[in-house]
């Protein structure tokens, strides 16, 4: 685990905190209202996946399978 | 053939003995050493053509004896057959690298042993 | 309905299946193989973070407040994803040094403080509680669901209610299943094992529930909306519908994240069970994905909840029950089950230990001291303890539940415990990254945290279950305003959890840091610090202060350690090297930090030497007494280095000994291997001569008579010699390695000396030898082997007629009474002895070789089998000057009375 990839992952993280709270949540909660109904969780669900996608590819997506020598 | 002369040094009398019937049979001239003492004395005297230089001697042993010839230029055409009863492989290196021309383990064939005197002195011409 | 007797019967066989994998978990681990060391295993045991709460609160909770059920998730979501950092950095501590709990985690980093080892776990014991309620409440609650209310009292029988029921079972099962091993070091792989097996039974049936209320019962999440639309109640997918403002939001978040990482069951099975720290890569985004995995269907489930008007926490049983699906109704009720299970065996697990470890022994110990410890096993006792506190902590839920928390729902009950153990988060992260934390800023900042979690959150919660009075929430104790649990000091307008968050958290934060920057440090509080903090750089090494310091810095610290000289002359070792001066003002590179820090080790070990060189980059100074002082600080340090010490001496020790055995072995071997060599020349000696003569006879037939004879003479002569050398031979070997028989019987020495020389008469005759005797005492009672001794003599006899002088030989022989022994002293008039050789002739084959001596020789084992024989009787044998002007051999032999009275002590040895 290098310093860029942990470097990577506080940022991640920190964006996530944000995509996960306000203030994006009042974007999406105004588009529910306006437009379609379940914007809000809809966004919940999809930033969230998007999120573990981006772990995915930071940590190396292997399943950490034990290098065997 | 004739007048080639053997020194025989061991301490075991009856082994003496023995050489010294069989290289007298052989036709050479013998002579006796029952020590590495008397045997450096004997070379002063007059060395001889080969020693049957027994290994396990009191005080001075074959090999510092082997060695001590080997030292001297004067002493190098005398050939050495050296004679042990300890069977060992390291004291046979050991014997052939101070010098020795011959290593034989104790018992021998009486028979082998004379051709094997007879052919180095033979060889010598 | 599902008949009770299924129900019961599959609850029963399901944690019959648990145990069972549990302990095939723990034979393969014993056996070597370990069958949770796999990423998935490992993230699927964090999935224990889901219980009873996510199972069927979540659903009750949405269908009031929408995604007000979330932030529980995504809290830990985002912690998951700093794993690598956060989580590799406490395993890596963990692993150093032997943690074995989140107390002990918190406990070793303050100076291994065993007052807030047992304040940790006082805290996580009794915030505790309100979580452990919560499942039996779940668990009670899916059962009166399943099964109606009547019938699990039936099912009681004897009349308690369910949730009691519950309790006694979970509790059994937990201490069948937690407190078969007693290392809390090791870890426990069945448990993991389970637990992980459990994490898939819950997310497969909740998304068995989840997909057949879907698109079972509706036409999927688009239905679920439109219907949801159609009657009016799309606010429960807006913001607004969780009734939370952004702050509350934030505050559940938070709260959730510092629980994941606090929680002592999160804690064991992240920390302590690891056993691989690479899986930390693999759960940073898999266990996000199982988190919303499980989380897909519960807005699913709660709207058409809604639709069907189905409410509550146990819409997860009773939305299928009422649809008239009871199978998929009992599904849900495993998964709840699973998840309340897996949920109450690793915190009792994990806070029994910290009960028994951090807590109860501690003190203890200290109080009975002398007795305690002085017992050889504790395993007991602490079983016992362990066992005790799982059913105490069940018991407390199960009050909990019903003094308070039968009014409140799932959710709210969980938040309480979150809130709880939230307030050692501080003390972790700061423990991680914040050297100058001090012990009493920890104590300072967990009690004050703890106080206002019980005034804000418990105190209401009793008051509302109408076990405090009502009025205090209202106007505050004794009508101070002011001190209202639910608005402190005038903080208004705040949801309680997170008026109780912000200010439990709060506190806790600025007493930790204002106590931690006021108080002093003792030396044990920084090096703990400096030990967890640059965990890495421990790992690396000095490469990351390079640069830091000056050559003159890391010189004068030598100086104050090793002394001038020896720094001198290291320096001057390393210039030499380097082939250039250095200079005082230079920056010591790398390699030079190294250097010095490798000196300092051997002279005040690794830790201390990293610490003080690290000091020194760092600019801080820290003698040689404040060092001293960290070994001084606990009486445990002094212990740990006392025991240390002690190793290692019993090691060096060990080690000595070793060599030495090593070195006997060698000289044994080199001993036999020269005797070997030398029987090997004994033997072909008189072999050579007897093959001469044997072949000379053979090749010559014509030999005169009298030359035959006397070569025939030396054959036989030779053959003698021959024989008698490997009787010896034997008889050495025989007594030497204690297989001789000795025939023991108490015999006269006088009568086996006349015997002896009556025996060689003929050969000192022959020899012409006058032999004299001189006999001191009538009769002489001994206790030998009468044979041997007279082999003894005989060997001597012989050896004295071969060195006389021929003709003119004497021997005199001699027997005295000196006591308690006899003497017997054969003397001869040959050559003697020189001094130097008069021990080694005792020896095998050390004859007195002289040019003089033509005799013919023995085997040169005479006189070490005399030896052996004399030393057998516990006799003396040696050798002297002899009157006659030979040699002396003498020996002695104890006499029978004496003997009989030391007979039983030589058995003995």
């Amino acid at each position: 685990m290098n310093e860029t990839t942990r470097n990577r992952l506080v940022v991640l993280a920190i964006v996530a905190a944000l995509l996960f709270g306000y203030p994006t949540f009042a974007v999406f909660d105004a588009f529910g209202r306006c437009c379609l109904a379940g914007a809000l969780p809809l966004w919940i669900f999809l930033a969230w996946a998007t999120v573990i996608a981006c772990t995915f590819a930071i940590v190396g997506g292997r399943t950490g399978e034990r290098r065997r020598r | 053939m004739s007048g080639k002369r053997v020194l025989i040094v061991d301490d075991e009398p009856n082994i003496v003995l023995s050489l010294e019937f069989l290289m007298k049979k052989a036709g050479f001239e013998v002579e006796v050493a029952r020590n590495g003492r008397e045997a450096l004395a004997a070379l002063d005297r007059d060395p001889p053509d080969l020693l049957l230089l027994d290994v396990m001697m009191p005080e001075i042993d074959g090999f510092e004896v082997c060695e001590r010839i080997r030292a001297r230029p004067e002493w190098r055409r005398t050939r050495i057959v050296m004679l042990t009863a300890r069977g060992r492989e390291s004291e046979r290196e050991r014997g052939l690298a101070l010098g020795a021309d011959a290593y034989v383990t104790k018992p021998f064939s009486t028979r082998e042993l004379v051709d094997k005197v007879r052919g180095m002195l033979e060889g010598e011409g | 309905m599902i008949a009770v007797s299924v129900g019961v019967a599959t609850a029963i066989l399901y944690l019959a299946l648990l145990f069972a994998l549990a302990s095939w978990g723990d034979r393969q681990a014993d056996r070597g193989q370990s069958v949770i060391d796999h990423p998935l295993i490992y993230t699927l045991s964090l999935a224990v973070y889901f219980t009873a709460w996510t199972f069927f609160g979540s659903v009750g909770l949405a269908q009031g407040a929408g995604i007000a059920f979330l932030p529980i998730y995504l809290g830990p979501t985002i912690v998951a994803l700093l794993f690598p950092v956060l989580l590799a950095r406490m395993l890596r501590i963990a692993r150093a040094y032997g943690i074995t709990s989140i107390a002990d985690f918190i406990a070793a980093r303050y100076g291994k403080s065993s007052l807030l080892g047992g304040l940790v776990t006082s805290v996580a014991m009794i915030g505790i509680v309100p979580y452990v309620s919560l499942q039996l409440k779940a668990v009670a609650s899916s059962v009166d669901a399943l099964f109606g209310p009547s019938v699990s009292h039936t099912l009681a029988g004897w009349g308690p209610d369910t949730a009691l029921l519950v309790t006694l079972l979970l509790a059994l099962f937990s201490i069948l299943f937690g407190t078969r091993h007693i290392d809390a070091t090791e870890h426990h792989q069945g448990m993991v094992l389970a637990i992980a097996f459990e994490s898939v039974v819950k997310l497969a049936t909740f998304l068995a529930v989840g997909a057949f209320v879907t698109w079972g019962l509706y036409d999927g999440i688009g239905d679920l909306v439109v219907r949801l639309e159609a009657i009016g109640r799309t606010e429960l997918l807006t913001f607004a519908g969780t009734g939370m403002t952004y702050l509350d939001w934030f505050a559940h978040t938070l709260l959730a994240a510092l629980a994941f990482v606090a929680l002592p069951r999160q804690f064991q099975v992240a920390v302590i069970e690891n056993v691989d720290p690479d899986h930390v890569r693999t759960a940073s985004w898999l266990f996000p994905l199982y988190t919303l995995v499980i989380n897909v269907f519960v807005l699913p489930v709660a709207i058409a909840g809604v639709l069907s008007g189905v409410s509550g926490d146990m819409t997860m049983v009773r939305l299928p029950l009422a649809e008239g699906f009871p199978l998929i109704a009992f599904l849900a009720f495993v998964g709840g089950l699973s998840a309340a299970t897996a949920m109450v065996i690793v915190e009792t697990i994990a806070i029994s230990t910290m009960i028994s470890n951090d807590l109860v022994m501690p003190v203890l110990l200290r109080i009975e001291r002398l007795r305690l410890a002085r017992r050889p096993d504790l395993t007991g006792l602490v079983l016992a303890i362990r066992r005790l506190s799982i059913f105490g902590i069940l018991l407390a839920g199960y009050a909990f539940f019903h003094l308070v928390a039968e009014q409140f729902q799932l959710v709210s009950i969980g938040l309480i415990s979150f809130a709880a153990v939230a307030q050692f988060a501080p003390l972790i992260l700061f423990a991680l990254y914040w050297r100058e934390a001090s012990r009493a800023g920890a104590v300072a900042g967990l009690l004050a945290g703890f106080a206002i979690w019980l005034y804000t959150l418990v105190v209401p919660a009793f008051a509302l279950a109408g076990w405090l009075d009502p009025q205090i929430l209202e106007a505050g104790p004794f009508d101070i305003a002011l001190l209202r649990p639910q608005a402190l000091f005038g903080l208004e307008g705040l949801a309680p959890v997170t008026h109780a968050v912000l200010w439990s958290l709060g506190t806790n934060l600025v007493v930790f840091v204002t106590v931690s920057l006021l108080s002093r440090r003792s030396d044990l509080e920084r090096l703990q610090g400096m030990l967890y903090v640059d965990v890495d750089q421990a790992e690396r090494s000095t490469r990351l202060w390079r640069g830091e310091t000056r050559v003159a810095a890391l010189k004068e610290l030598l100086v104050r350690f090793l002394g001038q000289e020896a720094t001198a002359a290291l320096f001057a070792r390393e210039e030499r090297r380097r082939g250039h001066r250095l200079e005082a003002g230079d920056r010591a590179d790398a390699e030079l930090v190294q250097l010095a820090e490798r000196q300092l080790a051997r002279a005040i070990g690794a830790a201390s030497a990293r610490i003080v060189v690290g000091s020194v980059v760092r600019g801080e100074v820290i003698g040689p007494d404040a060092l001293l002082e960290i070994l001084d600080e606990t009486s445990q340090a002094i212990e740990a280095s006392q025991r240390l010490e002690q190793k290692s001496r019993e090691l060096e020790r060990l080690a000595a000994e070793l060599r030495e055995a090593n070195e006997r072995l060698r000289q044994l071997d080199q001993l036999k291997d020269d005797f070997i060599a030398t029987v090997s020349h004994e033997l072909r000696t008189p072999l050579t001569a007897i093959r001469s003569f044997s072949e000379i006879l053979l090749d010559n037939p014509d030999l005169p008579q009298e030359e035959r004879q006397r070569f025939v003479e030396i054959i036989v002569h030779e053959t003698e010699r021959l024989t008698r050398l490997i009787d010896d031979v034997l008889d050495l070997s025989r007594i030497e390695s204690g297989r001789m028989e000795w025939q023991v019987t108490e015999c006269d020495l006088r009568a086996i000396v006349e015997d002896a020389i009556r025996r060689c008469e003929g050969l000192f005759r022959e020899h012409g030898i006058e032999v004299t005797a001189d006999f001191g005492v009538s009769r002489a009672p001994v206790r030998c082997d009468r044979d041997r001794i007279v082999q003894v003599l005989l060997n001597l006899f012989s050896n004295a007629a071969k060195f006389v002088p021929a003709g003119q030989g004497r021997i005199h022989i001699e027997l005295r009474n000196l006591g308690t022994d006899y003497l017997v002293r054969v003397e001869d008039n040959g050559p003697g002895v020189p001094k130097e050789m008069r021990e080694a002739i005792f020896e095998k084959f050390r004859q007195v070789t002289s040019a003089l001596t033509d005799k013919p020789r023995g085997s040169g084992l005479g006189l070490a089998i005399c030896r052996e024989i004399v030393q057998h009787f516990r006799g003396r044998i040696w050798c002297e000057e002899s009157r006659l002007g030979g040699a002396a051999i003498c020996f002695t032999l104890l006499q029978a009375a004496a003997a009989a009275e030391a007979e039983p002590r030589r058995r003995v040895a």
